[in-house]
């Protein structure tokens, strides 16, 4: 059977604000484009649509692209790539303009868009909606509105529904993708000149994580499967204030609602406001959390408490009443809890992963024809993200290698893909279809998320613990792996083909991490070792790792400062919100 | 002792059924669960043929809007209850069980 293929300029995988923003601007420049995701249009677990309100972006002096970069790389602990952050927040202003033409509703004045602080930030520089004025609303909401209604308008031409499950490569360039269409369960190949991995983090390799399910790594797996470099792995970010009672499945995130809208304390089993002990050794919130509990001196549910009891009652209840029809709210009642006399329970879980794919000014990974843009891409953030910087560099990146794609594209004649290759990767992908009985897939990605939560969370990471769970994960790699397989075989929306198809990457995902938190003896940002506490100066430096035969490698490389100087004082210096 | 729920599934394939039908699971735990996390435990436990979108899972995708005892929901932000009727958005066109076609509005 000859598998039925298609071919493009430009490929763009994953269709959150990465993705459509260059597949926007690659068809700007002439090239054909041919957008992909796993699910529906704007219906997909794209993080893009849940992203809260902090978009930073330096638009008016005093304040410039330079300034941000300072603080952005100041507050990574100076392990980022300042060209690559310099060239991401120069590209902010014209996706902020192009977002508003598109139908963004920002607040503006004039002809001048209102900005408000956010912690971290030298200057007022968070873009605000027009409709609440604040910094503390689900921006989510409006790009989903926005974005997906951008690629109808402009005609981008478009394959939802469709996993794509490895990149195709010839004479050591990336020349196209193989994946398996979920409505049919065809497998087919699709050549590209050019491709544009947007596929988002890992974060749901982590057994607690705010991420949509399916963020469990598939381009971090399929880009390191073609030999592109990963750098600062280890770097994890988590959010700390996600509900642990009243537990609430579906929301983590609620513990963020009552965190900001009514001003809660934090505080241990003994009602000590701890922060502030934390914050003096310069650890982050989720840190001191983590910490704090594992200490014994959280709730009976694993939690830190926050309360609300120096609210008066009528501001409690006011706020409770425009909380109503929301979920959380539903589920408060039900579990009998009453914050204005109770605290409830906060503890951090899996937010974005900060480390991924090296990539140039350009965008450009280590392979040639392949770009890597979003969630996906390291050397931005560094050690520690920085309040609303992430959308930022998402657009950003987009724009970047849309067209730096589309130029490329032009200049090359048509892939040839090599029939062989398909055949292998077709194989692959069938196996867990075709396997009779095995191990079922959702069991081996339980045991993934708990070795990764026990042993690579935001604090407690130990040589001994990323040893054990570095042995744990080969285990499942060489004897579960081989063995997952779908108990259904219907080939139309088939769930359990995609999980056995997501395992391998998250297995790749997470060996990363811990190889990189093993080689990095030292604490820097969200990376925090037990048995190495402390900020190390001869340690301003990248972990990078690579496919080497079967082997992963690894290799510490200087970080290099062409604008900004670490400082003894600055180096250190972090944002809390 | 735990509670348990007996929910109704809509289930039709449109590339073979002539007609849509409803499968019933007993015995499912639902306290403190949503409507898709139950979806995601019968389909764990009892039937890897069920087919369904999870999106989000945070309330703002919309992916995984569907009917809850008649009516319309987003089934990662509805609390389960001990009796259900689970079926496809019927603003949409059905392509398998609770998956539909967001491009095609029924007529």
């Amino acid at each position: 059977m000859k598998t039925e293929t298609a071919e493009t300029d430009v490929l763009v995988v994953g269709a959150g604000s990465a993705g459509i923003m260059a597949a926007i601007r690659a068809q700007d420049k002439g090239a054909s484009v041919l957008l992909i995701t796993n699910g529906a249009l704007g219906k997909d677990s794209a993080v893009t649509w849940m992203t809260g309100g902090g978009f930073q972006c330096a638009l008016y002096p005093p304040d410039s692209p330079e300034v941000h970069a300072r603080d952005t790389i100041r507050n990574g602990s100076y392990i980022n790539d300042q060209e690559l952050v310099l060239a991401i927040l120069k590209e902010g202003p014209r996706c902020i303009t192009d977002l508003y033409r598109w139908g963004e509703r920002f607040w503006k004045e004039g002809d001048r868009f209102i900005q408000d602080v956010m912690p971290g930030h030298s200057y007022a520089r968070c873009v605000v909606m027009e409709k609440t004025k604040s910094t503390g609303e689900i921006k989510g909401y409006e790009h989903r509105r926005v974005l997906p209604n951008q690629v109808r308008v402009k005609k981008i031409p478009l394959l939802d529904e469709f996993m794509v499950t490895d990149l195709l490569t010839a004479h050591g360039r990336v020349v196209g993708v193989t994946g398996i269409d979920v409505a049919n369960g065809e497998f087919r190949a699709i050549a590209a000149k050019t491709v544009i991995l947007a596929t988002g983090g890992y974060a749901a390799c982590f057994k607690r994580y705010l991420t949509g399910p399916s963020v469990t790594g598939w381009g971090v797996g399929m880009a390191y499967r073609v030999g592109a470099e990963f750098m600062d792995m280890e770097i994890v970010d988590f959010y700390p204030y996600c509900a642990v009672w009243p537990r609430l499945r579906c929301v983590n995130i609620w513990g963020a609602n009552l965190r900001y809208g009514l001003s809660g304390k934090f505080m241990n089993r003994s009602g000590f406001e701890f922060f502030d002990a934390y914050r003096k050794r310069g650890l982050a919130r989720p840190q001191s959390i983590y910490m704090e509990v594992k200490a014994d001196r959280g709730g009976p549910h694993g939690g830190i408490y926050l309360s609300f009891r120096h609210v008066p009652v009528n501001i409690i209840d006011e706020y409770l009443k425009r909380a109503r029809s929301t979920i959380w709210y539903q589920q408060m009642v039900e579990s009998g809890i009453d914050i204005r006399n109770e605290a409830v329970e906060l503890f951090p879980m899996a937010m974005s992963t900060l480390g991924g794919i090296r990539v140039d000014t350009g965008c450009r990974t280590t392979v040639p024809g392949l770009y890597a843009i979003g969630e996906l891409i390291s050397g931005f953030d560094g050690a520690h993200t920085l309040a609303g910087n992430l959308i930022i560099s998402c657009f950003a990146t987009g724009s970047i290698a849309g067209e730096a794609a589309a130029a490329e594209a032009n200049r090359l004649a048509s892939p040839v893909l090599d029939e062989g290759q398909i055949d292998t990767l077709r194989r692959k992908a069938l196996r867990p279809m075709e396997q009779a009985g095995g191990i079922r897939p959702f069991t081996v990605k339980a045991e993934i998320q708990d070795i990764a939560w026990n042993h690579a969370n935001v604090a407690g990471r130990t040589k001994e613990g990323l040893e054990t769970a570095s042995r744990e994960i080969e285990k499942i790699r060489l004897e579960k792996l081989p063995q997952v397989c779908t108990s259904a075989k219907n080939l139309r929306y088939n769930r359990e083909w995609g999980q056995c198809l997501e395992i391998e990457n998250m297995i790749t995902s997470i060996e990363m991490t811990l190889l990189g938190a093993l080689t990095r003896t030292e604490s820097r940002g969200l990376h925090f070792r037990d048995d190495y506490p402390h900020k190390d100066p001869n340690w301003i430096k990248n972990v990078v790792i690579r496919k080497e035969g079967e082997k992963m490698g690894v290799d510490v490389r200087p970080a290099t400062f062409p604008y900004f100087k670490p400082k003894e004082s600055q180096e250190g210096g972090r944002a809390d919100d | 002792m735990t509670e348990l729920a007996t929910v109704k599934v809509f289930r039709y394939d449109r590339a073979v059924d002539k007609e849509s039908r409803y499968q019933t699971f007993e015995g499912i735990p639902y306290k403190d669960r949503t409507v898709l996390e139950v979806i995601n435990l019968i389909y764990e436990q009892f039937d890897q043929t069920l087919s369904f979108r999870e999106g989000c899972v945070n309330g703002t995708c919309t992916g995984c809007a569907m009917m809850v005892n008649g009516e319309p929901v987003l089934a990662c932000q509805k609390l389960a209850e001990k009796e259900m009727v689970i079926e496809p958005h019927p603003k949409f066109e059905t392509i398998k069980d609770l998956v539909v076609d967001f491009d095609k509005v029924r007529g």
